[in-house]
């Protein structure tokens, strides 16, 4: 593979992880460099042996090796990709089996006419080989009429099928009947695909017609607008997926087998007034209870785009908002957990971190909570006399703490003091012991020998 | 009786001296209300901190949401999880939930799930796939009910090292935690469609304001002890559950939203139930009891076993 060029050289600080992610933790959790020079990242996926492909919007694939300045040219798609403006090599996953068939699926809106880079185009997924770097078409014709949603990501499931979020691929100036394709079983535009390998629709599929090569055969959910970014529920396998809102409300979904997610004729739980009259709408209007409403929504207010995110290990799920910048945590307790730049993509590692590629600044950034358990040492200072001063040092950031004192002649102490001074009446050796308790009740002692003569 | 803001110091001492005196006489009962609100996995608390999501089935397993002429209708609590029923044919363990679960809420636009599990609130969608919890062990949390608009929950809360409950309100997402009632006596929130929050508290039902204002008592034990109480979808009706003195009977009863006449629907039978939920047509209400899920008309008419087995509770409509 060919090192890519001096200029984009990354800044590679793939540092020791901080292990379990702990995000529910009091204290305000680091956001800290991985890697930087990144040329419009959009997407990324963690290879079997550590490196961390990413996706640029042109359509490069480099990879990101601790330690290693300069990243490697993975897939160089640039002559097939349309990338004006939200169009663009977007999606992007290992296959599982990579460690010996090298193979990356790709996401990417496909330039089949150079000269008309703003004509209507489409969506297609690829399986490239990197050692030969030949692509195989997988699905194609995903409408992109628009230079806007066009999706998507690309996640496996534990069986081997891959699920993609499509766009609408409709302009979204005003109402617009192209939308209503996301209503279209038959059509591919607004959906989560799920596929084998070969792109073949499978036959526990909740429209499966008995053709694997049908639309509908290959459809698991429908009604989405520009579902950005999906993640598959580490024990249930469904599609979590943040759905981008038009005019009023940013959705996460939860895409169960078979659920219409109701765009365009519904916008969060509520019905979308602009396309309430179309027949298609006044018809699944009628179909009651067929319309699956969001699990979480927030106002789309002046600007928003949520960026749909990961789970972490506790069950947690953690999202971002591309356009408002920032990432939070849903799961107890819910609150904002770093004010990130342009998130794109919101991953956990296989260690437990949290990474996540902003795209207007070109970085991998990790998420790196304070340490998820407390840690003391503790230590004895001999004074005047029979007066010892113990001391005990526990990391500020997962306080505060509980200093439960066991001082070895049978007195206790039991105080938020770190270090007490106690007295002992006689001389002798005696062994302290502080347990540090933080209050999510997770303990760690010490013991510190002392000696009053 | 109607209480002004509970958060004056005048009406906190008052609050405080009638749940001293309303404590001391539960003891009294306590023996007897222990017995009768064991509804399985109801008051299952659990000090651990784990947040492990609850178990659930793979997602090729289900029907499609689109194409279920038939759906569940009804869903309940389990010793193994929550189940929905349908109006033919066995219950399905619902995916997404797990044992020890309880108090299901459906939202009112209809596809969300919220419910109790190891103590803490979750939030899933009716035909699960996950759930996030948006509650962490601040306390022993219980009932979440929604709000009619979809974006926060009532719940019960018991603090760590308090005896009693209150309730508590928060966003949709677990943000924003406060507690409406502070005199450590009030549980199983029930939202009404029209804005105010119902709840049981010593031997009676109470309402209130959304915001804790007005706090009414409604029923004082007339019978034994009141509980469970839930607003008609109307919100001009609530049903509840009246214990007799001894705990010989439970019934399940219906009266105005704002007290008044009260009416057994359940008086000719000794179904013994509790838990009741309305249909989301008002015409019908659903409630457990020892002999499994039963459903009533709201004229006391139609009584009737749906669901048989033990150890069912907490029965909510689907819509």
């Amino acid at each position: 593979m060919a090192a890519v060029s001096p200029r984009r050289l990354a800044c590679l600080l793939l540092a020791a992880s901080a292990g379990s992610p702990g995000l529910g933790n009091a204290a305000p959790p680091r956001d800290e460099l991985v890697a930087s020079g990144l040329q419009v990242p959009t997407a990324f996926a963690i290879l079997p042996d550590g490196r961390i492909a990413v996706a640029e919007h042109a359509g490069l694939v480099v990879a990101l090796r601790e330690g290693v300045a300069a990243p490697e040219l993975l897939v160089d798609l640039r002559a097939r990709v349309n990338n004006s403006r939200e169009r663009g090599l977007v999606g992007l996953a290992a296959d599982p089996g990579f460690a010996h068939n090298r193979a990356l699926y790709v996401l990417y809106a496909y330039e089949d006419d150079p000269a008309r880079p703003h004509a209507p185009k489409t969506v297609r997924l690829s399986r490239i080989d990197v050692r030969s770097g030949r692509e195989r078409v997988v699905l194609s014709g995903i409408p992109a009429d628009c230079r806007c949603h066009i999706g998507g990501s690309i996640r496996f499931a534990t069986d081997g099928s891959l699920f993609v979020s499509t766009g609408d691929g409709a302009r979204a100036g005003g109402a617009n009947a192209l939308a209503l394709r996301a209503q279209d079983l038959d059509s591919p535009a607004g959906k989560l695909l799920r596929v084998s390998r070969e792109g073949r629709g499978l036959r526990d599929n909740p429209f499966w017609n008995g053709d694997p090569w049908a639309t509908r055969s290959k459809v698991w959910a429908l009604g989405l607008r520009n579902p950005f970014r999906l993640a598959l529920h580490p024990r249930s396998g469904v599609p979590w997926v943040g759905d981008v809102g038009w005019r009023a409300w940013e959705e996460i979904d939860v895409a169960g087998r078979g659920a219409n997610l109701g765009w365009p004729c519904y916008e969060g739980a509520g019905r979308q007034g602009a396309y309430a009259s179309t027949p298609t709408c006044q018809a699944l209007y009628r179909r009651r209870g067929e319309h699956r409403g969001p699990l979480l929504s927030y106002r789309h207010g002046p600007r928003a785009s949520v960026t749909g995110g990961d789970f972490a290990r506790d069950g947690a799920y953690v999202y971002g908002d591309f356009t408002r910048g920032g990432l939070r945590l849903l799961g107890a307790p819910s609150r904002e957990l770093a004010p990130a730049a342009a998130p794109v993509d919101i991953q956990f590692a296989p260690d437990g971190s949290l990474l996540y590629l902003s795209l207007t600044r070109g970085e991998l950034r990790r998420i790196v909570a304070p340490a998820s358990r407390p840690t003391v040492t503790a230590a004895a200072h001999p004074a005047v006399g029979a007066l010892v001063l113990l001391s005990s040092s526990a990391p500020a950031e997962g306080g505060p703490y509980l200093y439960s004192w066991s001082f070895g002649d049978g007195a206790h102490s039991f105080s938020t003091e770190p270090s007490p001074p106690h007295a002992y009446a006689f001389a002798g050796t005696y062994v302290a012991t502080v347990t540090v308790t933080d209050r999510r009740g997770r303990s760690a002692r010490s013991s510190a020998t002392v000696t009053v003569e | 009786m109607r209480w002004s803001n509970p958060h004056s110091k005048r009406a906190r001492l008052v609050t405080l001296l009638r749940a001293a005196a309303v404590t001391a006489a539960i003891l009294l009962l306590g023996g007897i209300v222990a017995v009768l609100l064991a509804r399985p996995g109801s008051r299952a608390e659990s000090a651990g901190s784990s947040l492990e999501p609850p178990t659930t089935a793979p997602p090729s397993t289900r029907a499609p949401q689109g194409a279920r002429p038939k759906g569940p209708r009804l869903i309940f609590a389990t010793a193994g999880g929550l189940r929905a029923a349908g109006d033919s044919g066995p219950p399905a363990l619902l995916p997404g939930s797990g044992p020890g679960v309880a108090g299901p809420d459906v939202s009112p636009a209809g596809g969300r799930l919220a419910f109790s599990l190891r103590s803490h609130i979750w939030l899933s969608v009716v035909e699960g796939g996950g759930a996030i919890p948006l509650t962490d062990g601040a306390g022993f949390d219980h009932a979440p009910s929604w709000s009619p608009d979809g974006t926060q929950l009532a719940f019960d809360r018991r603090r760590r090292g308090e005896r009693g409950y209150d309730v508590w309100v928060m966003g949709a997402d677990g943000s924003r935690q406060r507690n409406l009632t502070g005199v450590r006596s009030g549980a199983a929130p029930d939202w009404s469609s029209q804005g105010p929050i119902a709840f049981q508290r010593a031997f009676g039902i109470w309402r209130m304001d959304a915001d804790g204002a007005g706090q009414e008592l409604l029923t004082g034990g007339f019978s034994g002890i009141e509980l469970a109480p839930a607003f008609s979808p109307d919100g001009r009706t609530i049903a509840f559950a009246a214990f007799s003195r001894g705990g010989r009977r439970s019934d399940i009863w219906v009266m105005g939203a704002g007290g008044g006449r009260k009416r057994n629907l359940t008086l000719r039978s000794s179904v013994r139930g509790t838990a009741p939920a309305w249909s989301p047509d008002g015409r019908r209400i659903a409630f457990s009891a020892p002999s499994g899920i039963w459903v009533v008309s709201a004229e006391g008419t139609g009584l009737r076993n749906v669901v048989r087995g033990t150890g069912l509770s907490t029965p909510v409509w689907l819509p």
